[in-house]
């Protein structure tokens, strides 16, 4: 996904501004999109993205070489959002909010691609009422396919906590999944039931 | 009805023995809760397998190095604050100890105590004086008359005054 030349990370690590540049344009699209599912909107994700990068770049030095860098980098976003999310009460999702998928699909059906933005809207509306620190678990592990271990270094949990955070979203996630269709199939049925004279 | 170890199992994306399997399939025959979990949970997983990234606007790493130097501008400017604060600081702390110092060579600190208890004793007596002389003019009659219009022509250019104020300030919030 993000294959990046050790050289132009060691390069950035020497200060180089250029290399650094490099690094934002080979993870700015995990990034973004951590902060989006986080935050749920394109503007405040962009900027909250631009901020991460930023701290990254102001704490390069204490960036262990050991770890791979785009989990340093992704536990920066994770930290900045969760903060964000503490700081503001309410979290709104613009219903309208275009979701721009500029991964190449193979098959351009207006259809397919309409029912694929709803979807991805569904699920983005059912994520965001989960908690920050829920959300940012389920993130890294689906969209970032992080390993339990991986999340726990990078928000700074145990291993355990990890595991009951990913149940409980889980859990939550599927009783509201479950709720919300049988509410959807209900409405339908009204819909197309003959009224009653 | 106990939902353990079923509900884990559910939820859990380890592969799960044939008896493990086997008794899961028959609490899901008569447990309506975990059958729901299970559906609800089935279809939220496709659709977060299925989910794609979401990348940003183009051109965001050049806003990002545009951004960055204007915040290393900033950074730049806020560090020359900080350093000419501190200067000014140990400036006026070393000509603090310097003033100190000379003062100290010049004079012992005995007599310093000295004439500080003098100043302070002075001013108390002048205090006195003043409230001497205030307490001696009060006692002469003054007629009522006098008060009166002296309190009225106060008054008066106290309203003026907080008029002028408020006028001046309700003109400059309608200029804006």
């Amino acid at each position: 996904m993000n294959n990046l030349d050790p050289q132009i990370l060691q390069f950035a690590l020497q200060g180089d501004d250029a290399a650094f540049s490099q690094l934002v344009e080979t993870y700015q699209r995990p990034v973004y999109n951590l902060c989006y599912r986080m935050l749920g909107d394109g503007v405040e994700a962009e900027d909250a993205a631009q901020e991460s990068f930023w701290r990254a770049y102001q704490n390069l030095r204490r960036y262990d070489p050991q770890r791979p860098f785009i989990t340093w980098l992704l536990s920066i976003a994770a930290h900045f959002c969760i903060d964000l999310q503490r700081k503001r009460k309410h979290v709104v999702y613009p219903i309208d909010d275009y979701m721009e998928e500029t991964a190449p699909d193979p098959a351009p059906n207006p259809d397919r691609v309409v029912s694929q933005m709803d979807e991805d809207q569904y699920l983005h509306r059912m994520i965001a009422q989960l908690g920050a620190k829920d959300r940012a678990v389920l993130i890294l592990r689906y969209w970032h396919e992080m390993s339990e271990i991986e999340i726990a270094q990078s928000l700074d949990m145990t291993v355990s906590a990890v595991k009951s955070r990913l149940h409980r979203a889980r859990l939550q996630l599927a009783r509201r999944w479950e709720t919300a269709q049988s509410q959807n199939s209900m409405l339908e049925r009204k819909r197309h039931e003959s009224p009653a004279f | 009805m106990s939902h353990q170890p079923f509900e884990s199992w559910l939820l859990e994306e380890n592969n799960r023995t044939p008896e493990q399997e086997a008794a899961l399939q028959a609490h899901l025959l008569n447990c309506a809760e975990c059958r729901q979990i299970h559906t609800g949970w089935q279809e939220a997983r496709l659709s977060l397998k299925s989910a794609k990234m979401v990348s940003p606007a183009p051109g965001f790493s050049q806003r990002f190095s545009a951004s960055l130097v204007a915040r290393r501008a900033e950074q730049a400017h806020r560090r020359q604050i900080r350093n000419l604060i501190i200067g000014l600081s140990l400036g006026l702390i070393a000509t603090a100890v310097l003033l100190t110092a000379v003062v100290f060579s010049f004079t012992s600190p005995a007599e310093m105590l000295v004439n500080g208890v003098e100043a302070i004793t002075m001013g108390v007596n002048r205090w006195n004086q003043v409230i001497h002389v205030l307490t001696a003019a009060l006692q002469h009659p003054i007629f009522l008359v006098v008060w009166i219009l002296v309190t009225c022509g106060v008054s008066i250019l106290a309203c003026g005054w907080l008029f002028t104020l408020w006028r001046i300030s309700v003109q400059g919030a309608q200029q804006e």
